[in-house]
């Protein structure tokens, strides 16, 4: 039996794949297989059909167009088989990560720039994907924080529809907006933004709620203030950005148990017409869901290939539930179906369904849809929705949580809102950088209204990270008295003044300046010297 | 032209007549057969274009019939009948390829459905045949979609 964990460098830097495979082949946990391949547009969804890795490590040192690859991984999320695969981006400095921000949202749960350990990168991936854990290194932990600070969540505008915007976020806020920056309709400086509808749509992206949000439209009487947009702004923004803006694709959903099917499909994809989800299994409850928020007007069914195992429980499960909706009535096509048409028809008492007695394939789907998009009617609503690729559609929620501790590593603090795991988080202390919520890698305690949770540091360079050292070792012996951004600054000023003192004054006596300073604090702050076990949250 | 041979199999006498009289004149020939087992003599000794099969009988039912002539690789086409109630029935025999169905007593458009069937059944479709079918079927559902 296979039981190596498989893993997949894309990418065209031998060098760094040499680095990362040795340190793959010397973990001590586990045993684990690295595959190589590099990228071209069509190569993500072929490894993984293939050879179906855990953890895809992409190198975009040579990717210069990200739109491609953010469809594939985008494409890979919606299928439910799929969505445990981990997608980490590696970065050649922090500039190219910076430049391509539109990767937080799609998929990608870690974020690498080289120069950094790149241990470190396959530990956490480990664990992340597999849960597999030999040690993590020990370092400064500033510890007791106890202060509140403003996090962003990662987050991206969806849509358009007349004038509001879908809003896809990890952060299910509870109140009744949202405070946020938002990327288009630069001179607003309003940054609480009310939540109109919520909960009944289903996220495009890969999270977990999806809010309607009313854009602060001034009216007619309102004089010109940087709180509102005019209607002619808006209008004026949808006519200029008229390149960047589609029509809303076809939503289709795909129920197959078929490993390459999806791969099949993925050669006639055109994520501009359609938007297709794929799913093993008629889960009710879900599907009842995702149907009345997306009212996909195609829904293929895959019989198994074997009579014995077939089971039309699951396809008379999904015609009673169609069946139970009053004005959507979909096409559902079965393939892998001995029966006629007009025999399952009858049985099932539906009409818009038709059989085919073999499998699903590339060239079948292709063809339906393209019927599908001749006979579509043209759509009369102002639904635009961001391109994939749109840098525009990127913005953090921002959100107050309590900060309890900070490591070059990781963060964690207490969040009143429930956070999904692998979400991603943006934290400015004092330099910004990616968090991942992950499972805690030692125990933390929770309490009644909010739970704390644990979250890895990435995306940063080693310069920040050195910066983000010297900031711990600095709040470890100087605490701020509050994480504001003036307090903040406040520390950096301390930092770079010690640098100076660094330089004119002998180390000896320096050390001893700094012990005074710790006795005479009585910080509670000390270096964390050993990592005690770990448990789920 | 020839038309096919037909079979009819079920345990009632008198439907199985009423079924021969309204089919006759859209087959060569009609046989019959009171169960499964019956009529896998017919279907071993004659050559049998299409079958007509009550799903709840004796001995042998429709699904065991069915399900005996695919594992023998015979696809010739079956319709079925079958009393109300027996849906558990009907979504059995579905999974081995039925041609059509019927509720009994109601065979509305059962002659149309046996010409058909007989007609697969003499002249079984090529597999681009089948799927230009698909492909006509479910442009026909795009045009009757509003």
């Amino acid at each position: 039996m296979d039981t190596a964990m498989h893993l997949a460098y894309l990418g065209s830097d031998s060098d760094f794949y040499k680095e990362l495979s040795s340190y793959v082949s010397n973990y001590g946990v586990g045993e684990f297989e690295l595959k190589e391949a590099t990228y071209q547009k069509g190569s993500l969804v072929e490894l993984i059909s293939n050879c179906r890795p855990q953890i895809v490590y992409i190198d975009l040192t040579l990717i210069i167009e990200v739109g491609d690859l953010l469809n594939e991984v985008l494409y890979l999320k919606r299928n439910t088989a799929l969505k445990s695969i981990l997608f980490v981006a590696i970065f050649p400095d922090q500039l190219s990560l910076d430049a391509n921000r539109t990767l937080l949202t799609t998929g990608f749960q870690l974020f690498f720039i080289k120069g950094s350990e790149t241990i470190s990168l396959f530990r956490d991936s480990a664990y992340i994907a597999f849960d597999a854990i030999s040690d993590f290194p020990t370092f400064s932990r500033a510890r007791r924080i106890n202060k509140n600070i403003t996090m962003g969540s990662c987050a991206t505008l969806y849509s358009i529809v007349d004038n509001d915007f879908i809003l896809e976020t990890d952060l299910d806020i509870p109140f009744d907006s949202i405070n946020l920056k938002l990327p288009i309709f630069c001179d607003l400086t309003n940054s609480h933004f009310s939540i109109k509808e919520r909960g009944n749509f289903i996220a495009n992206y890969p999270m977990t709620t999806s809010f309607l949000m009313q854009l602060p439209l001034a009216d007619a009487w309102s004089e010109v203030s940087t709180d509102f947009v005019l209607q002619d702004t808006v209008d004026t923004w949808k006519d200029f950005n008229k390149e960047m803006l589609v029509e809303g694709p076809v939503y289709i959903k795909v129920i197959s148990k078929s490993k390459k099917i999806f791969h099949e499909i993925y050669q006639f994809y055109n994520p501009a017409l359609f938007n297709i989800s794929f799913i093993e299994n008629v889960d009710i409850e879900n599907l009842r869901n995702t149907l009345e928020c997306k009212n996909p007007p195609l829904i293929f069914f895959e019989h198994d290939v074997e009579p014995e195992t077939e089971n039309f429980d699951q396809l008379s499960a999904l015609i009673i539930l169609l069946s139970s909706f009053s004005d959507y009535m979909p096409i559902v096509i079965c393939t892998n179906t001995p029966s006629k048409t007009s025999a399952i028809q009858k049985l099932l008492n539906y009409k818009n369904i038709i059989c085919f007695d073999k499998p699903l394939n590339g060239e079948i789907f292709s063809s339906l849809t393209k019927s599908f998009m001749e006979k579509r009617k043209k759509s009369d609503s102002t639904h635009f929705i961001f391109d994939v690729a749109a840098t525009d559609r990127i913005l953090d929620v921002k959100f107050d949580v309590e900060l309890t501790s900070l490591t070059e590593h990781e963060i964690t603090f207490y969040c009143s809102v429930p956070l999904p795991m692998f979400s991603l988080l943006h934290f400015n202390l004092p330099i910004e950088f990616i968090a991942t919520v992950v499972p805690p890698i030692y125990e933390l305690t929770n309490r009644a209204e909010s739970n704390q949770y644990m979250a890895f540091i990435n995306g940063i360079d080693e310069a920040g990270l050195a910066l983000l050292r010297k900031f711990i070792n600095q709040i470890i012996y100087n605490p701020p008295p509050d994480y504001s951004d003036a307090a903040i600054a406040q520390v950096v000023k301390s930092m770079n003044a010690v640098k100076k003192e660094d330089i004119a004054t002998p180390p000896e006596q320096i050390l001893l300046k700094k012990e005074e300073k710790i006795e005479q604090k009585n910080s509670e702050a000390f270096k964390e010297t050993r990592f005690s076990g770990k448990s789920k949250l | 032209m020839n038309k096919g041979n037909l079979v009819i199999v079920d345990d009632e006498p008198t439907l199985v007549k009423l079924l021969a009289k309204k089919l006759k004149e859209y087959a060569d020939n009609i046989f019959t057969a009171a169960n499964g087992e019956e009529a896998l003599v017919v279907l071993a000794k004659q050559k049998i274009h299409c079958v007509i099969c009550d799903v709840s009988m004796p001995k042998m039912d429709g699904i065991q019939l069915i399900k005996k002539m695919r594992s023998d690789n015979n696809p010739v086409p079956f319709v079925f009948y079958t009393g109300v109630g027996n849906h558990e029935m009907m979504l059995e025999v579905a999974k081995y390829g039925a041609f059509d169905f019927f509720n009994k007593p109601d065979f509305t458009g059962l002659e149309e459905v046996i010409v058909r069937g007989l007609k697969e059944g003499f002249n079984r479709p090529s597999e681009t045949g089948s799927e230009l079918d698909f492909v006509s079927e479910y442009q026909k559902l795009l045009n009757e979609m509003k």
